[in-house]
């Protein structure tokens, strides 16, 4: 059987920023990760965009934290990879690998 | 005495407005939250000019995301709401100027107020056209629940984009045209603010009634 939910390019990079941030992972800090990581500006649309469409294919969870005042009293809202998450990452990880096997790439 | 550090810098008004209008419902108060929080960082480490740059920067490309993210999750309902929405400013704008026009004539205005009867057969009518389309704007945006800004965004970009495909049209059959041009991209983008404006007053109300149902 022929497994098709393959992650896209973001999806992909912001699973792994979760997992790479396990408990402390919230808007800023994903935001962050992946600009760090991947030299690119990031907007927090696109994270949460990304985090909601993730968490409606079940890869993700998410729980509110408590409210901060330098927030201005807003709540931080936490996300978690679930267990269908790291399967798609996995899944992902193994058809790029695949993928490449055998090409030499040439770093530019 | 007070100094301008007792009150800690606040992230630009119009964009945590353009915010709270365009981001879904249930992401506003994290992405609001998550923006003040590094907005005060990048006050402290490179100076408010730098921090509200960015934080427009962030505010418009979110918006855009959210424009496209509906626009790819939800097209079904963006065409149908766009097409019933011009289908609607369409049939209302000229059902207006029929019964208008009928009232006028049946009156004998351009007989008698030859002048009277020019005003009111075209200003009112482009009046009521303004607030047809707000009406519309309004209504797309309750039928859209929680797009109300994107929905009416496309709509008011697609009753731009219809009025210059007229303007083509009236420029390759070679009429004068400059003149209805000026008069007509001055109602028409009324007309697309008009829009816009529904959907804002109906957003507002959302976002007023939740502020009073959620706990405090």
């Amino acid at each position: 059987m022929f497994g098709r939910d393959y992650l896209g390019e973001f999806e992909h990079i912001v699973l792994l920023a979760l997992l790479r941030l396990s408990d402390q992972a919230y808007g800023v800090t994903v935001r962050q990760e992946i600009e760090i990581r991947t030299n690119r500006e990031v907007s927090i649309g696109a994270v949460y965009a990304t985090l909601e469409r993730l968490q409606k294919k079940g890869y993700v969870k998410s729980f509110r934290g408590e409210p901060t005042a330098e927030r201005g009293g807003r709540a931080k809202r936490f996300f978690r990879v679930t267990a269908n998450g790291l399967s798609a990452v996995n899944r992902t990880q193994q058809a790029l690998r695949r993928m490449t096997e055998g090409l030499e790439l040439v770093r530019s | 005495m007070t100094s301008q550090y007792d009150v800690p810098p606040q992230p630009p008004r119009m964009a945590v407005w353009l915010l709270l209008l365009f981001t879904p419902a249930e992401q506003t108060e994290s992405i609001l939250g998550d923006l003040l929080e590094e907005f005060s960082t990048l006050v402290m480490t490179w100076g408010i000019g730098f921090a509200r740059r960015w934080y427009w920067r962030q505010t418009l490309n979110t918006i855009q995301h959210a424009c496209v993210g509906v626009l790819r999750a939800a097209p079904f309902l963006m065409l149908v709401t766009v097409v019933a929405g011009l289908w609607s400013i369409g049939f209302a704008t000229t059902f207006s100027q029929h019964a208008t026009r009928i009232f006028l004539d049946s009156h004998g205005i351009y007989q008698s107020h030859p002048d009277a009867y020019l005003f009111w057969s075209k200003f009112p009518l482009h009046l009521g056209r303004v607030i047809i389309c707000a009406l519309v704007g309004c209504v797309a945006a309750l039928a859209a629940k929680r797009r109300e800004m994107q929905v009416v965004t496309v709509l008011s970009v697609s009753q731009m984009a219809m009025f210059f495909v007229a303007v083509v049209t009236v420029i390759a059959r070679g009429e004068a045209w400059f003149q209805w041009f000026v008069v007509m991209f001055k109602w028409n983008s009324l007309c697309a603010i008009g829009t816009i404006v529904g959907g804002v007053i109906v957003k507002i109300c959302r976002v007023s009634m939740r502020k009073g149902h959620s706990p405090a």
